[in-house]
């Protein structure tokens, strides 16, 4: 009775938070818990209960298996949204859940926040658990990684199947006292790989005896391949390896399957790797797994590509707060042919609090960016003079520096009459915003 | 010639840290004075004479236990040399290891260099109230007495700090060693800790200057100081001032 008036109200608070133009995917978990917070004890949960965390590529690897579920005429309901906290999660969950308290697909897929998670567990258990990395990641909210890494121990169970990047000391030190299944993935050394040149990595000493680890390789960050100075602690044969991995022209091989990636960022080899392995953990049939993936491949989310007067601009979207995201997305660009000119800025640290730290700058490595096809970096928005600060440092040529006072005045004539090449701008959510507004001014809307 | 130490740059590297010691580097080469960096990290041994300036930045709350472990046994030597005017820069929680000791989430006592009469203790979540998180997080600005500018500064850490006897900043906009303290920081002689993580000496051009300019003037006192105007990082500073603290 009670689940049946907490779904109602779930169904209703979405619905009409949808008809005021809102998300609709968060409002209606908020009250269904308000009224009834044990709801998600109540629920009868289907075979698989797929949860996906870490601190970044957890929203890719969710879409891919999502996809690969689909192909494989599994029913399931996933946050496509990105609502990974514990309202838009119940909002999920009641929304796909009939009023006897019955989830109606066969699968329930989750991306989890890494914080919010542990809350959320407190009421039901998942069947697999895949874990991306540990990273520094909004440290504001989350602290540092080996706290992340507290968190998501805190919430292991023995009945779950760990689907774990070992690649990543920090998380494949979780996995030694599970009792239950595990299921391991990585990537082989590729050309990119190298040591870092800041000494900023994590997880440099043993999680285990806090002995200094070795590398042979990384790839980015502290994900590489790892052995203790001292004990026996060192990256195992991944079952599912990640090999040849060709990113320029999109493609890797897992064991000895040939994978298509969908895009060509590196990060796209760990996703597509992480969703492959959970797809084979479930026993789905090779061949629809290999046809999802490489034949009826799914489409990323849409890149935002604008026509500047005969140049490509694309708007990349600045990982404020996740060094290592930031910097693949410098890689991307570095690794892009031709002149270009680069766009950085923001506003705010973060979209979802207010403290504004910029300590992140300094672990980020803009010293790459001195790089003769980069014709110049154009800075702007609030923090531009920090930026600055640290492009200078990086020791960038100082003539290839541009300071834009005023975006809605400087911008287009800057971009026209004083930068060569296509044009990637990484700029924060609300500052993307404002550029569209000034293209669609000047006429240029989405190629 | 200043010679730096960055001690234990591979664990106490937290937040985007090695900024510092940058800062410090491009100060003094600015001047054109040069400036050799060291790093040196566990099992190195570590000259607590043969350096003008030490410096450690912040670490994970294990990782601050690794170091203190092997910091320990330098306890007179860092003792002696702080004595006799060294420069010592310590940014987050490196300065809770040159108190008494510190209280962990379980109550135990860790003992510390015992430099000075502070202790720590790690935030328990019962001290705080049920929905908060348990570490101390945020933008923070003070005004020091040997400095006409606001230091301005972040923090985030798992620990807070009592019984200090002596301190860095006022707090203007906060919080101090705990949530009802206004001061933040120690200083002692030439050393200098502070809850202010990341790039302290990025963010606060004016206070290293400062330093620099101290420094120099205790190598050579006859050293003509370079004034510089209107840097990036003067900018930054004061349109962080004007959108966030003023």
């Amino acid at each position: 009775m009670r689940i049946a008036l907490a779904i109602i109200i779930c169904r209703i608070a979405n619905t009409l938070s949808k008809l005021f133009k809102k998300e609709g995917t968060v409002i209606g978990g908020y009250w269904a818990l308000k009224i009834y917070p044990n709801v998600l004890n109540n629920i009868k949960y289907p075979k698989y209960v797929i949860g996906v965390t870490g601190s970044s590529g957890k929203g890719s690897t969710t879409e891919l298996i999502a996809h690969i579920l689909n192909k494989n005429n599994i029913t399931y309901a996933y946050n496509k949204n990105g609502s990974n906290a514990i309202n838009g999660i119940t909002s999920l969950i009641l929304s796909n859940t009939s009023l006897n308290g019955k989830y109606k697909k066969q699968a329930l897929l989750m991306e989890l926040d890494e914080k919010h998670m542990v809350h959320l567990l407190e009421h039901f258990t998942l069947t697999h658990l895949v874990i991306t990395n540990i990273t520094r990641d909004q440290p504001p909210r989350n602290a540092h990684p080996e706290y992340i890494q507290s968190l998501i121990k805190s919430i292991l169970k023995d009945n779950m199947h760990l689907v774990v990047n070992v690649d990543d000391p920090l998380v494949y030190a979780l996995t030694l006292d599970h009792k239950g299944k595990k299921t391991y993935y990585g990537m082989d050394k590729i050309k990119y790989s190298k040591e870092t040149n800041l000494h900023n990595i994590d997880a440099q000493y043993c999680p285990i005896c806090g002995n200094k680890l070795t590398y042979e390789f990384y790839h980015y960050g502290h994900l590489g391949k790892y052995k203790c100075t001292k004990c026996n602690f060192e990256r195992p044969n991944p079952e599912f390896l990640a090999h040849t991995i060709d990113i320029e022209n999109k493609t890797i091989f897992i064991n000895k399957d040939e994978i298509k990636i969908p895009s060509n960022f590196l990060y796209s080899v760990y996703f597509t790797t992480a969703a492959y392995s959970l797809a084979n953990t479930l026993g789905l049939k090779k061949e629809k797994i290999l046809h999802a993936i490489n034949i009826d491949p799914f489409i990323p989310k849409r890149l935002n590509i604008y026509n500047f007067y005969g140049r490509t601009w694309q708007m990349l979207s600045s990982k404020n707060e996740n060094n290592l995201s930031y910097k693949q997305s410098i890689d991307y660009i570095l690794h892009e042919k031709g002149t270009k000119t680069i766009v950085l800025g923001f506003d705010n640290s973060s979209r979802r609090y207010k403290e504004n730290d910029v300590s992140w700058l300094w672990d980020i490595d803009f010293e790459s960016l001195k790089d003769k096809n980069i014709d110049k970096i154009v800075v702007i928005g609030r923090f531009k003079y920090d930026i600055m600060t640290r492009l200078e440092y990086a020791k960038i040529e100082k003539e290839k520096l541009i300071l834009i006072e005023n975006l809605e005045t400087e911008i287009i004539d800057t971009l026209k009459n004083k930068t060569k090449g296509n044009i990637y701008s990484m700029v924060c959510f609300d500052k993307e915003s404002e550029l569209k507004e000034i293209l669609k001014k000047e006429g240029i809307t989405h190629d | 010639m200043i010679k730096i130490a960055h001690l234990y740059y591979d664990i106490m590297n937290l937040y985007g840290e090695n900024g510092n010691i940058r800062a410090l580097k491009e100060h003094f080469e600015r001047q054109s004075i040069k400036c050799e960096i060291h790093f040196l990290t566990i099992n190195d041994k570590i000259d607590f004479e043969k350096y003008d300036i030490y410096y450690m930045g912040m670490g994970t709350e294990k990782g601050q236990l690794l170091v203190l472990n092997d910091l320990m046994k330098y306890k007179e030597e860092i003792k002696k040399s702080i004595e006799n005017g060294k420069y010592y820069f310590l940014t987050g929680n490196a300065y809770e290891l040159f108190g008494k000791h510190i209280i962990d989430f379980e109550g135990n006592k860790i003992e510390c260099l015992n430099i000075f009469p502070y202790y720590t203790k790690r935030i328990n979540k019962k001290d705080f109230m049920e929905d908060c998180d348990f570490r101390i997080v945020g933008t923070t600005s003070g005004n020091c007495n040997f400095l006409d500018k606001e230091i301005i500064g972040f923090q985030n850490r798992g620990g807070t700090i009592h019984e200090s006897d002596k301190y860095f900043i006022k707090i203007n906009h906060g919080v101090g060693y705990e949530p009802k303290s206004l001061y933040e920081g120690y200083l002692y002689k030439n050393f200098l800790g502070t809850y202010l993580l990341g790039p302290l000496f990025i963010r606060n051009p004016y206070l290293t200057d400062y330093y620099i300019k101290k420094i120099t003037k205790e190598k050579d006192n006859t050293y003509k100081f370079k004034v510089f105007k209107n840097t990036s990082e003067i900018k930054a500073y004061e349109t962080f001032l004007e959108n966030f603290i003023n």
